[in-house]
């Protein structure tokens, strides 16, 4: 895929103006992925934004966006292609039928291993659609050690090889985006293929103008609270750290109910947007610093 | 190749020298691709330069920290006038620091073990005909002579490694689902016999991660320990250990070394601070902070070897459910040490003994046993440790004594 930025400002810029604020290392890996046409691999915590970039980037690119949902299990036959055994099976019966006496059954056989009873999966649609789509290949590091082997040779060279037909090559590249939450460590035989990126939790200032950009309606007082909240939720040792998706959540969650500021009594209600987890609620409740942070915000301060 | 290309792969080449010695595997193909890189970017903005370089090689989240630092110290380097040899050579060894601190590498210290005099008054009864094999197995873990902990090497070689069933499904013969598709496309060379073909669980590694106490406390049991787990992790899959007394820290890379000298003295420089208190909670914590989906997964089996003690028996209650939780119960505490009914009365081992299951690792054929059962799960039944018994024994005991 042709890289249409001639500089990493400029995509950052457009990226911006997409609604998508990428700092400058992010930016300059997505940049060096349309210029080299290498896959981009990024890991951070969940919701951070590293599903979205793909999403963005096939809008700004106006190209498709094929995506392949990861999980434990997944192979060959859901991820790349699977043969269509009902058609195989009807033009077998057809052909014992229809076909002449003195036919022979290797033609037959050819017949039905061909490219016209391939059912592609989002692996051979990404190489085989022109123009060429983004790829989004989310939470590999749900899949298994063979899926990951499975996906070298797609990575490193764009191609895929199906044994009965042949190797199918992309004529144009397209831009793959792998998101990792670390559940697992992934191979370095994959990520030496790819470019990487590690996205992090915004800072304060960064999430405030995301914030801002995405709920208009909130005023200054309620923005402030929400990054300053949510800021010392991450500073503490939770078993699900709140991202930037869930602040969002939140914030849009604020909006709705019509805040102007937030309370003590505000955030007990809905403190289940960024706290998923019993044990989190339970720390909460003994920690001496939010206790402080709901007392300052009952003042009229944040915190 | 004009001057300035020149001058660009050479000091690229700089840095990359520095990274390597930082254990980045670096090669030619990445320095073409680094070059083919800047080509793409602004040069006279070092943001966008170590952000493309950092893309380029960087593989993880630790790496990136490591590359980070060398790359500003390359800067500060290019940005003198006349880069010396000297300035170079501090420049490669202060990357390398970056990866190991430079107080850790100086004095490799050997662990602590009871002198030989003290070894030799030691009295140790064995079984009348007991062949030498049984002798060394049932000989207590601190008690191991070097040329003991030597055989450690050739152990547990014949057994077979770690398995546990996987929710992945092969194709085999037999099985209980029939596999049309599969049945389908190898049945279709050969003749107008057809074999089935069926879906059967896999069989993968069994994923293991063992927090190895290496406090003060346990001192005597560390040698024989870290020997077994090298031992352990020549033979293993997916094995990960890391030591805590003071922080946490990651040994494997130590244990995978070939040689067990030279792992042994590795590990000795990576987690120097031994003799400390233990800490288990905070290490569960950082263990749960900093290696979740690393070292350890959803489908891992947690073992901690450790004596039990420590103070903050609140945390840690705290972070063992957790653990818990997680890893649906396969959490397993091993003790090093002999049973002592007054241990009981100590609240962190209380708790240890509410989340795990509990095994002593007193002997070698004790911990072969551990070993054996991390595979079994749930249907394996402890060694009777005896903690909990002896716990209601002594209140017991207790209540006998303030009824008389």
């Amino acid at each position: 895929m042709k890289n249409p930025y001639r500089s990493v400002g400029e995509l950052a810029d457009t990226l911006d103006a997409a609604g998508y604020l990428a700092d400058p290392a992010l930016a300059t890996a997505v940049f060096l992925a349309l210029s080299l046409e290498r896959p981009l691999f990024l890991e951070g915590q969940p919701g951070v934004g590293k599903t979205a970039l793909a999403g963005v980037m096939s809008q700004l690119l106006n190209r498709p966006l094929v995506r392949l949902q990861c999980y434990y299990g997944i192979d060959l036959k859901s991820a790349a292609y699977d043969w269509n055994y009902a058609r195989q099976m009807v033009h077998i019966r057809l052909a014992e039928t229809l076909t002449p006496a003195g036919a022979r059954p290797e033609d037959v056989e050819r017949d039905v291993y061909s490219r016209d009873y391939l059912a592609p999966r989002p692996l051979l649609t990404a190489l085989t659609m022109n123009p060429a789509p983004v790829l989004l290949i989310d939470e590999v590091d749900r899949a298994d050690e063979a899926f990951e082997a499975l996906l070298l040779e797609f990575l490193g060279e764009f191609q895929m090889t199906i044994p009965e037909v042949g190797t199918f090559r992309a004529e144009e590249i397209p831009l793959a985006v792998l998101t990792s939450n670390r559940t697992r460590d992934v191979h370095d035989a994959l990520r030496r293929r790819c470019l990487y990126a590690w996205v992090d939790f915004p800072d304060p200032d960064r999430e405030r103008a995301i914030l801002a950009r995405r709920c208009p309606a909130l005023g200054d007082d309620l923005l402030d609270g929400v990054v300053k909240a949510v800021a010392v939720l991450r500073d503490m040792p939770l078993a699900k750290r709140p991202g930037l998706a869930e602040s969002l959540d939140w914030a849009q969650a604020l909006a709705r109910l019509g805040a102007e500021r937030l309370t003590p009594e505000l955030v007990e209600r809905t403190l289940g947007l960024i706290v998923k987890y019993y044990d989190d609620l339970d720390l909460l409740r003994r920690s001496d610093r939010w206790r402080l942070l709901l007392e300052r915000m009952g003042r009229g301060g944040h915190g | 190749m004009d001057d300035d290309a020149r001058v660009l792969v050479d000091n690229l080449g700089v840095l990359m020298r520095g990274l390597r010695r930082a254990h980045f595997p670096l090669g030619t193909a990445d320095l073409k691709d680094a070059l083919k890189a800047l080509q793409c970017v602004n040069l006279a903005d070092p943001v966008e330069v170590e952000a493309a370089l950092a893309a380029l090689w960087c593989r993880d989240w630790p790496s990136r920290q490591v590359f980070r630092a060398a790359f500003e110290q390359w800067v500060m380097l290019l940005l003198r006038q006349s880069p010396d040899v000297v300035g170079l050579r501090t420049y490669l060894a202060e990357v390398a620091s970056r990866r190991r601190d430079a107080s850790k590498m100086g004095g490799v210290s050997w662990f602590p073990q009871p002198a030989d005099g003290e070894l030799a008054n030691e009295t140790v009864s064995f079984g009348v005909g007991a062949t030498r094999d049984e002798v060394w197995r049932y000989r207590p873990l601190d008690r191991l002579s070097d040329d003991e902990l030597h055989q450690l090497l050739t152990w547990y070689r014949p057994r077979r490694p770690l398995q546990g069933w996987a929710r992945l499904y092969d194709a085999k013969p037999t099985g209980r689902r029939l596999n049309l598709g599969e049945t389908m496309r190898r049945g279709r060379e050969g003749s107008e016999w057809v074999r089935m073909y069926f879906d059967r669980p896999r069989l993968e590694p069994l994923r293991v991660t063992l927090l190895l106490d290496l406090s003060g406390s346990t001192q005597h049991y560390h040698r024989p320990l870290l020997q077994f787990l090298h031992a352990m992790m020549r033979h293993e899959r997916a094995l990960e250990v890391y030591g805590f007394s003071t922080r946490l820290t990651r040994l494997t890379p130590a244990l995978r070394l070939t040689s067990v000298d030279r792992a042994l003295a590795e590990v000795a420089a990576l987690a120097p601070h031994r003799g400390g208190g233990t800490r288990i909670g905070d290490s569960l914590k950082d263990l749960w902070e900093r290696e979740r989906g690393r070292g350890i997964g959803g489908r891992s089996t947690l073992v901690v070897i450790s004596d039990g003690f420590d103070e903050e028996s609140e945390d840690l209650d705290r972070w063992l459910s957790r653990w818990a939780g997680y890893l649906h119960g396969r959490v397993h505490w091993w003790h090093p040490g002999p049973s002592d009914p007054r241990q009981s009365r100590i609240a962190s081992v209380r708790t240890l003994a509410k989340h795990t299951r509990v095994w002593r690792i007193f002997t070698l054929n004790a911990l072969g046993k551990a070993w054996e059962a991390l595979q079994q799960g749930e249907s394996a039944s402890p060694e009777p440790f005896g903690i909990m018994e002896e716990r209601n024994e002594h209140l017991m005991k207790e209540g006998q004594d303030s009824g008389t």
